[in-house]
């Protein structure tokens, strides 16, 4: 069974979905470890922050009309 | 899009501002920063026709400042050896979790209440880009190329000469000390 350190290891390096035994083992931890899902909730959060910015920043790179 | 001589106009307008801020997330210091911008803009002016043509102009213009990015970024790893080591996770690590790989009782993480449309304002970026800021600099590198210049896994291990286990390092890294980061600047250091 999978730990919290190894959950989150892998949902931080992208590679929780790499394979399918991966991909259960790590369904299965977060609907057993309240925390692990808390932190999961968080980070979905922060990425669609920081991809909201970006995607802000990109619309400024606009160039100057004549 | 302006006539290729007007240099000076595309200089002082909005698009060197905000060409300067995404250089910034990935070159140090400042001055590094402006030099790729000016190549970017000296290229931007040289094809100046072209991008009154192109579907999306501003991802022409992206386009053309990650490369400049890259170079430089290219041109100062590729000798560099991968300096920051496997204990810097691990320490990470040792305070997030115990032995038994179960979350450390004081940094349980915190339920943030606050709906994430409430987070996109520009005071909450502030925050997450200063903790951007205190990751260590490779890090901090690895993961501004993935999440801002949107740069595949692979380009990021050829640009800064790493291996795959190095990128999911930086990356976990990253993502973990942010959260606990922005945990305790924006939340007050709530726990569960």
């Amino acid at each position: 069974m999978m730990n919290c350190r190894e959950y989150i290891n892998l949902l931080t390096s992208d590679r929780l979905s790499q394979a399918l035994t991966t991909r259960v083992e790590g369904a299965l931890h977060r609907l057993i470890c309240r925390n692990c899902r808390t932190f999961t909730r968080n980070d979905e959060k922060l990425r669609a922050v920081i991809h909201e910015h970006q995607t802000k920043m990109l619309d400024a790179l606009k160039p100057p009309d004549n | 899009m302006t006539a290729p001589s007007d240099l000076k106009g595309l200089i002082s307008s909005n698009l060197r501002s905000a060409m300067l801020r995404f250089a910034r997330l990935h070159l140090h210091p400042l001055e590094e920063a402006e030099d790729a911008v000016q190549d970017a803009l000296i290229v931007l002016c040289e094809c100046a026709d072209r991008i009154q043509t192109t579907a999306d102009p501003k991802r022409y213009v992206f386009g053309v400042l990650k490369n400049k990015i890259t170079d430089r970024l290219r041109r100062k790893y590729r000798h560099a050896a991968y300096s920051q080591g496997k204990n810097d996770d691990e320490e990470l690590d040792a305070l997030l979790f115990d032995e038994s790989g179960h979350w450390a009782e004081d940094t349980t993480p915190a339920h943030w209440n606050t709906p994430e449309n409430q987070l996109r304002n520009d005071q909450f970026f502030a925050v997450v880009d200063a903790c951007i800021n205190h990751l260590p600099s490779k890090t901090a590198q690895v993961f501004s190329m993935k999440e801002f210049l949107e740069f595949e896994t692979e380009e990021i291990c050829e640009t800064l000469g790493l291996t795959k286990s190095d990128y999911w390092q930086c990356m976990s890294r990253a993502r973990k000390q942010l959260q606990v980061c922005v945990n305790k600047q924006w939340f007050d250091g709530a726990t569960l």
